[in-house]
């Protein structure tokens, strides 16, 4: 049996490509992965329309609107629509995050026209047929109420809540009252004040070359009429003092799920690949300091990880287990251990090392389809990263000294200054969380307790 | 392998007569051209995808190793795919969906299935 790990392939020279900015006259930017290995294409649009350009009051509006524009237009039904994607194999994915909506296309290269057609009727002429409104509903509840069952979701929303109160980035997940009051009319504003060329950015990969994506764009999209979309504008969320608990009562736990968060930096900063080594020695994956001390030394869970999570603004470092209820309080002990031992001591050069290749290795194969590149590049480009970031990508990992790790571990991975929230049965762990914080307790609806 | 998820209250007898109707509908009727062409389509779709990540073209030329002791399969596979005629499946459905040719399965929960 092996029982050390084979050494890392040798590292292969990559080269990012050089990927142009252009427009189209109505203010859509297009941008193009040009590769003919294969006769796919992706095509994404993405909106600066997320999660917090909702209303307050109504958390469901935006991501019904992403989902709703493949179920009707002025001259297509949802049954055309369907029939429609399905007989030529196109793909249609939307999703919202917390500042943007992605519209995304996938086919075969010999449906180009259809697909491009599809999609600038989707965007210009959706008209929400209420009987569609009204299936996606009565789905999305029923996934509603099993979202809360799951404590990884209930913990990560509680973290949310807590980091930002009155702040846009709270807004973590519509509720069923909000799908419940939500009509026609609303998804069809929101549509009209957030779907336009402006402030859009639209990524074509595959086979084609610039010129004739900018022939399709024009075609097809450019037509669609100038509209203003407004990019939300907020504040970067005020600092929180000292250390939170957070309990949330999950009647008959067996295990509970517990995260630990701190503010680290918004996207795009300077200090953000430093940041990013550190995260990855502290718990980047199944060879970091988190798995290996509770996972594989202590055997109080099946995984330990921490994750960075970053936004306009603002930025979070999320380190977390699912662990046995019994051992609840050692493992927070353990967590904050090694948050503050990654500042107390230079990491080995081996472990440095380990880590550097790892986040090279995992840009290397994020490089592998024109499409993943492409979403590279889109990512760089509405968050107005700079336009050499993933070209110095690896040359910036591999800068990060040891006392830059340390220096950046001491600055954000903090205890004293940490949200903790642990979803558990209350009865089981209250008593013993009161020593590293008097716990806000909560149900699993986000009700005080 | 076809399947069926039922809600307890509904007759599982009438599925099963329901899919009886449609695996008969294959073996008598030509599939029309519209839907074999829709098939072919998302066939050359989900295979084109697979081509794109060196990970799955792995285990695909390990697939045909395996099974076919022939990794070269894997150029030609999508035009045998394509070539196939509504009577190659007429034929294949009559060969396969006859009733001696099944094992049927139920699954189903204890009690009231709460």
């Amino acid at each position: 049996m092996r029982t050390e790990a084979p050494p890392p392939g040798s590292e292969k020279n990559i080269s990012y490509p050089e990927i142009p900015d252009q427009q189209l006259p109505n203010g859509l930017q297009v941008l193009v992965v040009p590769d003919d290995r294969l006769p796919q294409i992706f095509l994404t649009l993405v909106l600066p329309a997320g999660r917090v350009s909702n209303p307050d009051d109504n958390l469901a509006l935006v991501s019904l609107a992403a989902e709703m524009v493949k179920n009707g237009t002025h001259s297509r039904s949802a049954q055309d629509i369907s029939d429609f994607v399905d007989g030529r194999a196109i793909e249609y994915e939307s999703e919202v995050l917390m500042e943007h909506s992605f519209l995304s296309m996938t086919f075969l290269v010999d449906q180009t026209e259809p697909a491009f057609e599809l999609l600038a009727d989707m965007v210009s002429n959706a008209n929400f047929p209420d009987e569609e409104l009204a299936k996606t509903k009565v789905r999305w509840k029923s996934h509603l109420i099993a979202q809360r069952s799951q404590p990884n979701f209930l913990a990560n929303e509680r973290t949310f809540k807590t980091f930002y109160p009155n702040h846009p980035y709270a807004k973590v997940s519509m509720t069923p009252e909000h799908l419940e009051n939500t009509h026609r009319e609303g998804v069809q504003e929101t549509y009209r004040h957030h779907y336009g060329p402006g402030n859009a950015h639209l990524l074509m990969a595959g086979p084609l070359d610039e010129k004739r994506a900018m022939e399709l764009g024009n075609r097809f999209l450019g037509g669609w009429a100038k509209g203003k979309t407004p990019s939300v504008s907020y504040p970067r969320p005020s600092d929180i003092e000292g250390r939170l608990v957070c309990l949330i009562h999950r009647p008959h736990s067996v295990q509970s799920q517990i995260l630990v968060a701190g503010r680290t930096l918004p996207k795009g900063d300077p200090e953000a690949i430093a940041l990013k080594v550190t995260n990855q020695v502290l718990g980047g994956g199944a060879s970091a300091r988190l798995f290996l001390n509770l996972r594989e030394e202590k055997g109080y869970t099946y995984g330990a990880y921490s994750r960075l999570k970053s936004y306009r603004h603002d930025g979070l470092y999320m380190a977390g287990a699912s662990v046995k209820t019994e051992v609840t309080r050692e493992s927070v002990a353990e967590i904050f251990k090694e948050l503050e031992g990654l500042g107390e001591r230079l990491p080995e050069e081996t472990e440095l090392k380990r880590c550097q290749q790892e986040l090279i290795g995992s840009l290397i194969r994020q490089m592998e389809t024109p499409a993943s590149i492409g979403v590279l590049e889109l990512d760089r480009r509405i968050h107005e990263l700079p336009t050499d970031f993933y070209k110095n990508f690896i040359p910036e990992v591999r800068g990060v000294t040891a006392e830059k790790v340390v220096e950046m571990a001491r600055r954000f991975f903090n205890p004293d200054r940490s949200v903790v929230t642990v979803v558990a049965d209350r009865e089981r762990v209250e008593e013993e969380l009161r020593g590293i914080g008097e716990p806000r307790v909560y149900d699993i609806n986000g009700t005080p307790l | 392998l076809v399947w069926f998820q039922v809600q307890s209250a509904v007759d599982v007898d009438q599925v099963l007569q329901a899919a009886d109707q449609e695996l008969q509908r294959v073996q008598e009727e030509k599939i029309p051209a519209q839907e074999i062409e829709k098939a072919k389509n998302q066939i050359a779709f989900r295979f084109v995808e697979r081509m794109a990540k060196v990970a799955r073209i792995g285990e695909l030329l390990a697939h045909y190793a395996l099974f076919f002791d022939d990794p070269k399969r894997i150029n030609q596979e999508l035009d045998r795919y394509l070539a196939v005629t509504a009577d190659d499946i007429l034929q294949a459905a009559q060969k396969i969906f006859r009733p001696q040719n099944r094992t049927l399965i139920f699954v189903e929960p204890e009690g009231n299935g709460q």
